[in-house]
């Protein structure tokens, strides 16, 4: 728990600094739309 | 709809009133055992006697309590009645519902009186409850336990609409060849023609023809689905048609057979009864049009979808468009109102239950941010975020929440 804890303050305290020039690996990342194919059907 | 309590308290009282009488107490004892005011036996009972009876303190008549019992039975059965409609509304709309206090009573009602009828479906709804928390064994357990007593009981509508609970639920854990079998299990052991048909069994052969055309389709027996949709069109009421259109569509989008599905999607349009269903036909026309080439079309439509959706809709489908929209809009700041996201994300708790469709939304705003370098909005994004954590007083949301955080913090860095 206390890992844990740590690693989000550590997650807010990057985002906070990110520096404007950062590269995000943008092939890493996958198109994720879906089509709604609503399964329960209501 | 909403269940109240004291809906849920007009059937247990009345059953226990109704003991009560057939043990021909006094007035007087009525109301000491019973805790109740004069003016709360009114509801059952009828006033002017309840008045003459309190005064004189004597026993009821035979024909006083002929016709207590007979009202009383009027009052339970159609309370019962409207009972299984509320339960049937909530299952109905349980995956949209922001407000689990509904839920929350019902956890609490399975020893009540009810008829068993409605005991077991309390339990389906448990079930599914369970299940969007996480537990999914146990739901599992549950339904099929439910479907053991309905099968003892010979209660067979309701084992339609239970099997068509097991089947949505291995469609949600992607056990598409055990939820098959659920509801082949039925179709040969069962003469479903035999059935009499009234608006509730309806209902039922509905959802069981349609959730299982929906695994057929995953099971890519296409020709098998589009015929069991046939079917669970027979039986759909005009909210539902377009979902039966929608998904015939995407038995021909499998086969790439685009402009079947586009008419199929065109039928489902005109079916459509409210704004919900009609984006809902939009999200997927535009996905149609992307397929097809056509991204001007496809961004048309969902651009739409984004100017006309509202917190009325269910957060998941919503935030699954919002994606749609960034992606559609191929990330152009020009393009895209990116501060929509943040009345989404405002109330993302709400969504859980259904976290891939948040860590896609996230992940598309993340992609967005990286490529128009707006930083200014990551950093909204996240405090946002954070506020939400510390906000959040339920332990598992709060866990759930870290976790979400954890997978962003995990892409950031793989680009860092």
């Amino acid at each position: 728990m206390k890992k844990f804890i740590i690693m989000l303050v550590m997650v807010i305290t990057i985002f906070t600094n990110l520096p404007s020039q950062f590269i995000f690996n943008l092939d890493e990342c996958q198109e994720t739309r879906v089509i709604e194919e609503n399964p329960g059907g209501n | 709809m909403k269940l109240t309590s004291k809906d849920i308290k007009f059937i247990s009282e009345g059953k226990q009133l109704k003991e009560y009488i057939l043990k021909k107490y006094t007035m007087k004892e009525y109301l000491t055992l019973t805790q109740y005011t004069p003016s709360t036996l009114e509801r059952y009972l009828n006033s002017r006697t309840i008045k003459n009876n309190k005064r004189i303190g004597k026993k009821f008549i035979r024909d006083t309590e002929k016709i207590f019992k007979n009202k009383l039975e009027n009052i339970i059965h159609t309370a019962e009645d409207q009972f299984n409609d509320y339960c049937l509304d909530i299952l109905n709309d349980i995956d949209a519902y922001n407000d689990l206090t509904d839920i929350n009573t019902f956890m609490t009602l399975e020893n009540k009186s009810f008829s068993i009828y409605n005991q077991l479906l309390i339990k389906i709804i448990t079930a599914r409850y369970r299940y969007n928390l996480g537990s999914y064994q146990e739901a599992f357990i549950m339904l099929k336990n439910v479907i053991k007593i309905l099968e003892r009981k010979k209660i067979i509508d309701l084992i339609l609409l239970t099997t068509g609970e097991l089947g949505y639920l291995h469609i949600l854990k992607g056990t598409i060849k055990s939820g098959i079998n659920c509801f082949e299990y039925v179709l040969n052991k069962y003469s479903l023609d035999t059935l009499s048909i009234n608006s509730r069994t309806k209902y039922y052969f509905y959802i069981f023809y349609y959730r299982y055309a929906y695994c057929l389709r995953h099971n890519n027996q296409l020709d098998k689905a589009r015929a069991t949709l046939e079917k669970a069109l027979l039986y759909a009421n005009r909210n539902q048609i377009y979902a039966v259109y929608n998904n015939d569509a995407l038995t021909y989008i499998s086969e790439h057979r685009l402009e079947v599905a586009e008419q199929k999607y065109q039928i489902a349009l005109k079916s459509c009864c409210n704004k919900s269903s009609r984006l809902l036909i939009y999200n997927n026309l535009a996905y149609l049009y992307v397929e097809k080439g056509n991204i001007e079309k496809a961004q048309k439509y969902i651009n739409y979808v984004i100017n006309n959706m509202d917190k009325s809709m269910p957060l998941c489908k919503r935030l699954n468009y919002f994606d749609s929209y960034i992606q559609i809009n191929n990330y152009n700041k020009h393009k895209i109102k990116i501060y929509y996201a943040l009345e989404l994300l405002r109330d993302i708790d709400k969504a859980f239950g259904n976290e891939t469709y948040i860590s896609s939304f996230l992940n598309s705003i993340l992609k967005y941010c990286t490529i128009n370098k707006d930083m200014n909005f990551l950093n909204q994004m996240v405090q946002l975020l954070n506020k939400k954590i510390i906000n959040t007083n339920d332990e598992i949301k709060r866990l759930r929440l870290k976790n979400l955080a954890y997978n962003m913090y995990k892409e950031i860095m793989k680009g860092v």
